[in-house]
């Protein structure tokens, strides 16, 4: 297997291809590898190049690692919810946002914050560059709309503006997966909730951004969205727990989650 | 020009395979055994090392990653004024049975307190929620890193 470190982006596109992957915290590529499920010729390691560093007025970087997400200012709260929880700090000074993006577990931590803060992704390649809401990017458990020769290069921000929150639910305190997820955004004028958007992880096939559920806050009726958010999940019996089990937590969850964002708007 | 990194302060020329864990050269080419290798996926902490300061699973880090980059090990740690003291604290506090969690535990520690001196019980608990102890239950473990940090 191959390793290289390329100093510039363009020469990082060169290199991205079928069999290089891109190599950010490593703390998903190296245990993927060792088991097998991935078996790449070539890691391209990205963590260096400038454009995908830095984190400033409502843009991450992809290499961002969560432990400075975690103590950066200007990031959304439900973001930084998301990276305070990835894992333990051994795990968090390394994995990325961009890795936990690319990642696109059904159950990722950041995704869901990302998705009420209608984020944007910067995808470049040799072509050019595209932009792809993060709404837009998630296909399946694992699978997304990038391109074998595509990089993240940066996550922005379309609405920084309002309180958000980012809560899930594990089994163990630390150094657990979601079994299920919340993230919730309101803004609030004179008292009323002006804009309002919600998203659920781990009770579908990917991280969800659920509209009628953004929409029955606007409209005052917070029983209305817990339903949207149950009638929206399609949570399955896995090892981490049932469907049923799923759907329950995930109301009492979102309960809290949506007056948390309440409380910081 | 080849590739070096340092570790415990001494330059190293980086001459590792691609896949070669950082875990394994500090082992294997290095001789310095104080880490050790627990699950191998980043769950358990016992591989911990400092990287640029920060702990890190050395079993999730490629050597050459490493390149121009600063590792502490254990060995370098529990010789520090700081680390000697947090050791003396496991000891005292009967936090140390089998002993192959404790290094990790002592690098994650001491990165804790050069960051937070004065660490409350959760703040402990959360900075050491990525080192796993099959046989203390954990409580001397916090009691000790609050002792040391005195």
């Amino acid at each position: 297997m191959r390793y290289h470190r390329p100093e510039t982006l363009a020469e990082a596109l060169e290199l991205l291809g079928d069999g290089a992957i891109p190599l950010a915290g490593g703390t998903d590529v190296v245990p993927l590898r060792r088991s097998g499920a991935i078996a790449p010729d070539a890691l391209i390691d990205i963590k260096r190049l400038p454009e995908l560093s830095g984190i400033a007025g409502g843009s991450l970087g992809a290499a961002a690692t969560f432990d400075a997400i975690a103590a950066g200012d200007d990031v959304p709260d439900a973001v930084r919810d998301g990276a305070r929880v990835v894992g333990a700090w051994q795990t968090r000074v390394r994995a990325t946002v961009g890795g936990n993006v690319c990642r696109s577990s059904p159950a990722g931590d950041a995704l869901c914050g990302l998705l009420v803060h209608d984020a944007e992704l910067e995808l470049a390649s040799r072509a050019g560059s595209r932009r792809v809401p993060v709404r837009e990017f998630f296909t399946g458990p694992g699978q997304n709309v990038r391109r074998a020769d595509e990089l993240l290069v940066r996550v922005s921000f379309a609405r920084p503006s309002g309180g958000s929150a980012y809560e899930r639910f594990t089994y163990r305190r630390w150094m657990d997966l979601a079994v299920v997820g919340v993230a919730a955004r309101v803004a609030v004028e004179d008292g009323r909730c002006v804009d309002a958007a919600v998203a659920i992880g781990g009770v579908a096939p990917t991280p969800i951004l659920v509209a009628e559920a953004g929409a029955a806050l606007v409209a005052g009726e917070p029983e209305a969205a817990a339903d949207a958010l149950v009638a929206a999940a399609a949570p399955i019996d896995d090892v981490r727990g049932t469907r049923a089990h799923r759907l329950r937590i995930l109301r009492v969850l979102a309960g809290r989650v949506i007056a948390e964002a309440f409380e910081r708007a | 020009m080849p590739e070096t990194f340092s570790c415990n302060g001494v330059e190293h020329a980086l001459a590792a395979a691609a896949d070669r864990l950082l875990i394994d050269v500090l082992r294997d080419d290095l001789h310095l055994t104080g880490t050790k290798l627990g699950c191998g996926t980043g769950d358990c902490g016992a591989c911990t090392v400092l990287l640029d300061g920060a702990p890190v699973n050395s079993c999730l880090v490629h050597a050459v990653e490493c390149a121009g980059s600063s590792v502490e090990t254990i060995e370098a740690v529990a010789a520090s004024p700081r680390g000697r003291r947090i050791v003396d604290a496991l000891v005292a506090h009967g936090a140390v049975q089998c002993g192959i969690c404790t290094p990790g535990i002592v690098v994650a520690a001491a990165a804790l307190l050069e960051r937070t001196p004065q660490p409350g019980r959760v703040e402990i608990e959360v900075a050491l929620a990525g080192n796993l102890c099959r046989c203390t239950g954990y409580l001397p473990i916090v009691a000790a890193v609050e002792a040391a940090a005195e």
